[in-house]
């Protein structure tokens, strides 16, 4: 049987067998290698793109970046340079202002120091004006809601320190008042007033603010204006929102979490304005 | 004291006459002082000229920058030779919204078409209203009418030139209108299948030219009044038209020629109330609005409210497809542009003029864009517009005069002025564009300082995005801040629980204090005595160890005087046993009872204190003194029922 096989057959078939598997591991990593591309390796890309002002390749591996939920501020902001290059590119499209102002936002929300974030944003926010007047429209300036003030001031965690030390100040007092006239009857009679104001207080600081940073997030238009509706589709009492507006995103007892998936809408708040806007209109901001 | 007192009673009365005149005068000087004072503006205004037999327009228009105007009864009455109508009157509002903050200026108007069969010279009103109570008056206008066929300057002369808007809302071109011949619509335009409402005698209808358009689009909205009745209109409110820019293309509204449809049957006379241009300011479906009137008739009544159907035109941006670079979304028209550039010798650090003139019909765009020339930095423009209207188009002319300073030696080629509209003619992009030639520049170039040039650069001026900075090329580390949820109940049974606490401790404290108050309140309570007085007796009554009939009785006796301070309130210890059933019936108790009560009192005491008592006493005393402690009880219970029913 041995010398009916042809001379070589062993080495012919070895190879051929070593081939297929070289051919075979190779094609599986290079496929491998090419869908597990870390997000390091994604931003690098981005970042070369940007560099070679391949602006939509850039775009394209930095929403990928975003899908992936991959949050970082230099990620956004350099997808705020790059829908803002596109902006003033020979190829704009509509929302890429409002795009650029959001990657610019979110980078400031991620990391609040970041001077170049908040500048490059005063000039896409600068820009959009200037297109705005362009149009006759007038330059609308609103800012937070006046609430949002309580997250400015302190943590929901510190409100809520403090409303513990009111309910302290408030028991204190309680125990204070029963005892003989006194200095310790007159701190009691004090004490007592202070504590339960500052239990009413902040109490319900201690609550909102953290359903403002845990419920609500925020959003920029990314449409050339949204119309605030109401819950019936009506056009509420409010001038449009300009593009590159940031809107707080979520809540006031909208079912799913400020959001009406069927009908594309979620509930937005402007300033002191609030309603319904189409949800391709504005890019909500992760944090 | 005589001439002490008169200059007191002198200056009492000074003063009151003063305080009087203060009090009086003060308010009214200021309120006159606060309506003339610029919230509420007065104009009247007429033509110069006219001609014999047509009509002109006399218009008193009031502007306010404080809310709607509360203006009522326009009146004019025409001199001698002339024939006026009755006012029409309308109302218009608008909403700016600046830096998030809103205004509302409001604007009326009262207008009489007056008509002079004889030339002469005419003066005219002065016309008044009521504004807010207070009758105000405008300023009489004199207007010169000439013989008919003379002609007037100007083509239909300046009988229907528009008012001066300076004083009141400002249109958004500020312009006269050359034009007011709009194209007509057909008859068969007016005609309808059927009134809308089934309305017979009159109704208001707004109508269209087109029911879709880009954003910045002309769209020409007309509103007419059918009547089949002779009707007057009082008043007229305009449509919001919120997303919309408007120009007037009438001049006279309500003047025009009367025409008539076939509709339903019927004929109805046809008149135009109002026509404008209208923009579009934003894609989506936008609503026009209504406009409003109230009408007087002698078949209808008067002040009757009509209100026109909205109209929702369908508005979209032109199409991204092909889009040239640096359109402005709004640019929309047939346009040409042309330069002129002076002088084209210029030295270093010198400046230079560039003249730039869009012309044409429709939106006339904003601005333009300069070209990029390094060397040259140019100034914000200075910026004229020319608006008019043709044919019911609106256009005009927009002037952009720019200074470039130049920083660079040598011939500098200026490049071209772009500028990429949407033709809606064509339903196509176009880009207009003028070469600007070249300047020569004499002297050496001028090395940029960065702070200075930063100040009138185009960079600046025409692209805040110039100044972006680079993209980062690495990521830099980053923690994420995670901010930890504060949970909610937790929290609210921390924030409870110390005042909680310290209200229960407190409570339980004042309870258990309570507790003992009642306790030792039943403790000393007489019927607490009487049973314990018996239960004593009881005891004594059957103890072996050497109680005897002395210690029964006096449990007994104490038991019964207790019993009757409980029940009927006589402290019976201090009471002669004789005087005892006395003492009681005077307080109600029945003589029975007080004789029982008198019987054992007698037989305890005689336990007690007589050796030769027999055992017959002592037997059943203690039952005896228990029943009459229920007997008391009872005649205690039957005297309260009583006081209660009386």
């Amino acid at each position: 049987m041995r010398g009916a096989i042809p001379a070589g057959w062993h080495q012919r078939f070895g190879l051929a067998i070593g081939r297929a598997l070289s051919l075979t591991l190779a094609l599986t990593f290079a496929g491998s290698a090419r869908a597990a591309d870390t997000d390091e390796e994604l931003f690098a890309r981005a970042a070369a793109a940007l560099e070679a002002e391949d602006v939509e390749s850039a775009i394209t591996a930095l929403e990928s970046l975003a899908d992936r939920g991959f949050v970082h501020p230099d990620a956004s902001f350099d997808r705020g340079i790059a829908y803002a290059r596109r902006a003033r590119g020979p190829r704009p499209q509509v929302g890429d202002l409002g795009r650029a102002a959001a990657g610019f936002e979110e980078a400031r929300l991620l990391r609040p120091d970041d001077a170049s974030a908040a500048a490059a944003l005063e000039q896409v926010r600068g820009e959009v004006s200037r297109r705005r007047s362009h149009r006759g429209k007038d330059e609308i300036a609103v800012g937070d809601p006046p609430d949002r003030l309580l997250v400015e001031l302190a943590t929901p965690r510190a409100w809520a320190a403090l409303a513990l030390a009111s309910s302290l100040v408030l028991s204190f007092g309680l125990w204070l008042r029963r005892r003989p006239p006194g200095p310790a009857r007159v701190t009691g009679v004090l004490a007592l007033p202070l504590g339960a104001l500052g239990l009413a207080l902040f109490a319900p600081a201690a609550w909102w603010s953290g359903v403002l940073v845990h419920d609500r997030g925020f959003g920029v238009v990314v449409a050339s204006e949204v119309l605030l509706t109401d819950d019936g589709g009506a056009r509420v009492d409010a001038p449009n929102v300009p593009e590159g507006a940031r809107v707080e995103v979520g809540g006031s007892g909208a079912e799913g979490g400020g959001e009406r998936g069927g009908e594309g809408r979620v509930r937005v708040r402007w300033g002191s304005y609030e309603g319904w806007a189409p949800t391709a209109s504005i890019r909500k901001l992760a944090r | 004291m005589i001439g002490g007192r008169r200059p007191s009673a002198w200056a009492t009365a000074t003063l009151v006459v003063l305080m009087v005149l203060v009090g009086v005068a003060l308010p009214t000087w200021v309120g006159r002082a606060w309506a003339q004072a610029g919230t509420v503006q007065l104009s009247v205004s007429a033509p110069q000229r006219a001609e014999a037999g047509e009509p002109f327009v006399v218009e008193l228009r009031i502007v306010s920058d404080d809310g709607p105007v509360r203006a009522e009864n326009p009146s004019l009455t025409p001199p001698i030779g002339l024939a006026g109508s009755q006012p029409s009157v309308s109302f218009f509002t608008n909403s700016v919204s600046v830096n998030g903050r809103r205004s509302m200026q409001s604007e009326y108007r009262a207008r009489w078409t007056i008509k002079a069969q004889d030339p002469g010279t005419y003066k005219i009103g002065p016309p008044s209203v009521t504004v807010q109570g207070e009758r105000l008056r405008g300023n009489a206008v004199t207007v010169i009418v000439v013989p008919a066929g003379q002609g007037l300057p100007g083509g239909s002369g300046p009988s229907s030139r528009p008012p001066p808007a300076q004083q009141g809302l400002q249109w958004p071109f500020g312009t006269p209108m050359e034009d007011d011949e709009p194209a007509a619509l057909a008859s068969k335009d007016l005609g309808m299948a059927a009134p809308p409402g089934g309305k017979t005698n009159f109704f208001l209808r707004g109508i269209v030219d087109k029911t879709t358009a880009v954003v910045g689009e002309q769209v020409t909205l007309s509103f007419y009044v059918y009547h089949s009745v002779d009707i007057d209109m009082n008043e007229r409110t305009d449509p919001p038209l919120r997303d919309f820019l408007r120009i007037p293309l009438v001049r006279d509204p309500g003047t025009s020629t009367p025409r008539t449809a076939q509709i339903g049957g019927r004929l109805f006379t046809v008149r135009l109330l109002d026509r404008v241009a209208i923009f579009p300011l934003r894609a989506g479906k936008l609503s026009t609005g209504s406009i409003t009137g109230r009408f007087r008739g002698r078949r209808i009544g008067s002040r009757v409210l009509e209100e026109s159907e909205d109209i929702v035109i369908d508005v979209r941006e032109p199409p991204s497809l092909d889009r040239p670079p640096g359109y402005v979304v709004g640019d929309v028209g047939t346009f040409e542009i042309d330069a002129e550039v002076k002088p084209r010798d210029v030295k270093v650090g010198g400046t230079f003029a560039v003249t730039v003139r869009l012309k044409g019909e429709g939106n006339l765009p904003a601005a333009v864009r300069m070209p990029k020339i390094a060397g040259i930095d140019w100034f914000d423009p200075e910026k004229t517009l020319d608006q008019t209207t043709r044919g019911g188009r609106v256009g005009g002319s927009r002037t952009f005069r720019y200074l470039g300073k130049v920083v660079r030696g040598g011939y500098v080629e200026l490049g071209k002025v772009d500028l990429p509209v949407w033709d809606p003619t064509k339903k196509e992009y176009a880009t207009p564009s003028v070469d600007l030639g070249g300047i020569r520049v004499e002297g050496k170039s001028i090395t940029p300082d960065p702070a200075a040039s930063a100040s009138p650069s185009a960079a600046k001026a025409d692209d805040p995005l110039a100044k972006l900075p680079a993209p980062r090329t690495e990521l830099s580390s980053f923690t994420p801040a995670r901010a930890k949820r504060v949970p909610v109940l937790p929290l609210a049974l921390a924030l409870a629980s110390p005042p909680l606490l310290m209200v229960f401790v407190f409570g339980a404290g004042g309870a258990a204090r309570a507790a003992k108050r009642r306790a030792a309140a039943r403790r000393d309570a007489p019927t607490t005595r009487v049973k314990e007085a018996l239960d004593a007796a009881r005891a004594a009554e059957g103890a072996t160890d050497g109680a005897t009939d002395k210690d029964v009785a006096g449990a007994v006796e104490r038991a019964i005087y207790a019993s009757l301070e409980a029940h009927t309130g006589v402290r019976a210890r201090g009471v002669l046993l004789r005087d005892l059933r006395a003492e009681l019936a005077a307080v109600g108790v029945d003589d029975a009872v007080a004789e029982r009560a008198v019987g054992v009192l007698g037989d305890a005491e005689s336990l007690r204190f007589d050796p030769s008592a027999d055992a017959a006493k002592r037997a059943g005393l203690v039952d005896r003194a228990r029943d009459l402690d229920r007997a008391l009880a009872k005649e205690a219970a039957q005297a309260a029922r009583r006081g209660g029913e009386s």
